[in-house]
């Protein structure tokens, strides 16, 4: 079966899923809705056999990150500190991307959510690969996972103010500085 | 990270809450442990990390594409040219560009001598972890040949940097194929003896043998790969799933355990090596072929500093510790808006809250030494 069949297959039941317009090279890609996000990755994984969570991250499309989010200078680069670019958006982008060993077959699926108070529903319990993927992605973009049994800092130290991977992110001086 | 680690509050009178690492020799980095134990039982395991962690993902987007290279080098400083592979598929891929067939050769040969290095230490420090230490010394006498190739390639010895956007950084050097083929001569038959000195071993198997069992559905989920998932029987291996560079030509097995133990994990990287010398060999054999010009390894009309067009690619590869991922995300700047890596030691280790759980505390040194995790990766 490729990617299109269980694509409408699916949209039966999830109408709001659908093909991204900018896929990831080389993968089909498809955009799901925020509230769907674990009844799709169910399906995909009961009636379709992808088994395999390979990773789980995000981006945010608000800009160009914030120069102070460094504790020194990152202007290395001429283009380090760079005007707002075309593509910017008031959005947080989740990236899951999974397959099937069985078949080989790979699918990249995108969820965006509001920046403000973004919550995604957690794949725990699916895929056990979302537990520490899901936990990195809370600390970096501070993006709730609902339903984690354990969604709490993992990179960062438990007292970090901020997170650091969002865009506007302003780095705290601390004692090391 | 757990900055102030306490006994949890819930402990019971005849239990014991110790923090295993972050310094202790057999965690190999920065790891740390809480375990609850009821006298060796250990009751409750869980994993804390983050003691390296350097805000990689948050460099790269201050970086122009050819500088974020040599920050991928101290991600799994153990087998960083799988490191550099993966980050320049990645770009290669957002960019557009193709690197010829003869730096192709190269990459996988520079790749599988990398895997013999990485697995060589973790066979010798598998083995002091188990109490032997004999074999250390062996594995690092090999090793050192290695890390020779690999400073006449590029003058690096741990951080090559060697693979390039486009190619690689240079030519192989005149006398260099002799060197490889000499050493990947001699280290064929050191196998054996590593199987007499190591594996066979009644202490050792005694120690790894039906210890820390991980069942194939429970490896899958857990999103483990490389050796880790192999050792459970499962084949999935990237080079063959999803081949790059020149892997679709050569000829190799994928090497597959059957319970899952830590034998069975420490084993499929010895086997690895079998195939990572037959792999080197074969691609000696094609860089002497007239058909792969001498001097072509980096592709053409690469700048040092360049834009890639806006878009997204996901790259992965096959390194030493298993499925290793670059997700880059281009606006069309000099930098990357965004760079992720998929660290497969950072989702190997998540499983030990699950698989430590009864076992006794002289096995968590085993379980641990067996997923042989690179803390520089989980932590990035």
């Amino acid at each position: 079966m490729t990617a299109d069949e269980i694509l409408a297959k699916l949209q039966a039941s999830f109408p709001g899923l659908v093909k991204s317009e900018a896929p990831l090279k080389d993968y089909p890609t498809w955009t799901v809705p925020a509230g769907s996000v674990r009844a799709v990755f169910e399906r995909l994984h009961s009636k379709f056999s992808f088994n395999y969570l390979d990773m789980v991250t995000a981006t945010d499309w608000s800009g160009p990150a914030n120069p102070k989010g460094y504790p020194q200078s990152p202007a290395v680069t001429p283009a380090a500190a760079g005007a707002p670019s075309a593509t910017a958006k008031d959005v947080f982008e989740v990236v899951y991307i999974v397959s099937a060993l069985s078949t080989g077959m790979r699918l990249c699926l995108r969820c965006e959510l509001p920046r403000k108070e973004a919550a995604v529903p957690s794949l725990y319990g699916i895929f056990m690969a979302s537990d520490w993927q899901e936990r990195e992605v809370y600390d970096m973009y501070g993006i709730k996972f609902e339903g984690h049994p354990n969604l709490k800092r993992i990179l960062t130290q438990d007292d970090q103010q901020g997170h650091p991977l969002r865009k506007d992110y302003e780095h705290v001086a601390d004692k090391f500085d | 990270m757990t900055k102030h680690a306490h006994a949890p509050a819930d402990l019971k009178a005849d239990q014991m809450f110790i923090n295993f690492g972050p310094q202790h020799p057999s965690t190999h980095g920065v790891l740390r442990i809480a375990l609850t134990v009821e006298g060796e039982v250990v009751m409750k395991g869980d994993p804390d990390v983050g003691f390296l962690h350097r805000g990689m993902e948050k460099l790269f987007e201050a970086r122009t594409y050819s500088q974020g290279l040599i920050l991928t080098d101290r991600l799994d400083y153990i087998s960083a040219t799988h490191n550099n592979l993966g980050y320049c598929l990645a770009v290669e891929k957002l960019a557009g560009i193709q690197a010829p067939l003869r730096a192709q050769y190269i990459r996988v040969l520079a790749a599988e001598l990398n895997r013999i290095a990485s697995h060589l230490v973790f066979f010798g420090t598998f083995g002091v972890d188990m109490g032997a230490f004999t074999p250390f010394l062996y594995a690092f006498r090999e090793r050192e040949m290695i890390m020779d190739l690999f400073e006449m390639l590029c003058g690096g010895r741990l951080l090559h940097s060697y693979v390039r956007v486009g190619g690689v950084a240079a030519d192989l050097p005149a006398g260099w194929t002799e060197k490889c083929r000499e050493f990947l001569t001699f280290f064929k038959p050191m196998l054996k003896d590593y199987d007499t000195l190591l594996s066979g071993n009644p202490i050792f198997r005694s120690r790894t043998e039906g210890v820390g069992i991980i069942g194939a559905d429970r490896a899958v989920s857990w999103g483990l790969s490389g050796p880790t998932l192999r050792g459970s029987g499962v084949s999935y291996d990237v080079r063959k799933a999803e081949p790059y560079c020149v892997y679709d030509k050569l000829n190799f097995t994928v090497p597959v355990g059957k319970n899952g133990d830590c034998l069975d994990r420490y084993y499929c990287r010895m086997k690895e090596m079998e195939q990572s010398v037959e792999i080197a060999f074969q691609c000696l054999d094609a860089l002497a072929g007239a058909e792969l010009n001498p001097g072509e390894f980096m592709a053409k009309g690469v700048p040092k500093m360049f834009k890639a067009p806006a878009g997204q690619a996901y790259a992965h590869v096959e390194a030493s510790r298993g499925d290793l991922g670059f997700f880059a995300v281009s606006d069309g700047g000099f930098n990357p808006y965004r760079m992720h890596v998929r660290g497969p030691s950072f989702i190997n280790v998540a499983i030990l809250q699950e698989i430590l759980v009864g076992c006794k505390i002289a096995d968590v040194v085993a379980i641990l030494g067996s997923l042989d995790i690179v803390l520089g990766e989980v932590d990035r």
